[in-house]
């Protein structure tokens, strides 16, 4: 059983033409529980998979993810790490009686490089 | 342990990607840009507005292989028509929007980037916290617009096995 927290942050500023620049900094964070299955399958391979939810309306309306991750300790101290994450969260915003809506989800490799000690 | 990239990346998909309208062309951006880290790491690229707003030398004839002919169709034909019919955006163009050469190139970069992260395990009880900063920026020369992002990312959890 897992716990936590996920902060997103985008201040992002722009310039157009001669006009003054424009700056915002959305963020959003976000309580998360989920499971973790962690298991060493190998002397030198551990493998781990991660499923985490939440937001629950305290940043994100939805903020659900997994990540599947492989660590390969070729080293006493040192390893490295292989995985795939997927990330979907929704975001909602009502201004001047308007709400706008944001729902993504991202997905992509990962990899490091891991120290141990 | 380790973190990756998968979010920096993720942010240039949703900053800087823009999909072509339905006719296949890319009206505003001058580029349609593919989003990739690795295709778009430290690089600059765009394609050319005036190209992409090249009239139809089928309907008209002044236009065809003579740069010239071109050049001078560049100004009442860049960004906001498409083969000499309007799109929706030139009725915003005429403004303050009105491209004053037909031509332009967006670019875009990552300035800055960096990660951290650490796993601690101790008996039963397993923690974790990852951190990610994408400094990114993108500019367009005609109009001019610059667009700084600075994507965060941080998360931390705390587990114990049960």
């Amino acid at each position: 059983m897992t716990g936590g927290f996920r902060y997103l942050g985008l201040p992002y500023n722009i310039t157009f033409e001669n006009f003054p620049t424009f700056h915002r900094r959305p963020s959003v964070t976000d309580p998360l529980v989920g499971l973790m299955w962690n298991r060493q399958v190998a002397k030198k391979w551990t493998l781990n998979l991660n499923l985490q939810g939440g937001g629950f309306g305290v940043g994100s309306d939805e903020d659900v993810s997994a990540v599947g991750k492989a660590d390969w300790q070729f080293a006493k101290h040192f390893g490295l790490m292989f995985g795939y994450g997927v990330i979907h969260f929704q975001i909602s915003d009502t201004k001047l009686g308007k709400t706008f809506k944001v729902s993504q989800t991202l997905n992509g490799p990962q990899f490091g490089f891991g120290i141990y000690f | 342990m380790g973190l990756g990239c998968f979010l920096n990346s993720a942010v240039l998909t949703d900053v800087f990607g823009r999909k072509p309208n339905p006719a296949g062309h890319v009206v505003a951006a001058g580029s349609n840009h593919r989003h990739k880290l690795g295709d778009r790491f430290g690089c600059d690229s765009g394609s050319s507005l005036g190209a992409l707003a090249t009239p139809d030398s089928s309907t008209d004839p002044a236009a065809g292989p003579n740069p010239e002919a071109q050049d001078r169709d560049l100004p009442h034909r860049g960004m906001g028509s498409n083969n000499g019919r309007e799109l929706p955006y030139s009725k915003h163009s005429k403004h303050s929007l009105e491209p004053r050469d037909g031509s332009g190139t967006t670019d875009i970069s990552i300035n800055r980037a960096a990660m951290f992260g650490l796993t601690i395990q101790k008996s039963r009880w397993y923690g974790d916290f990852s951190f990610e900063y994408a400094g990114l920026h993108g500019s367009h020369s005609n109009p001019r617009v610059h667009l700084n992002v600075n994507g965060q990312f941080a998360g931390g959890l705390v587990g114990y096995d049960v």
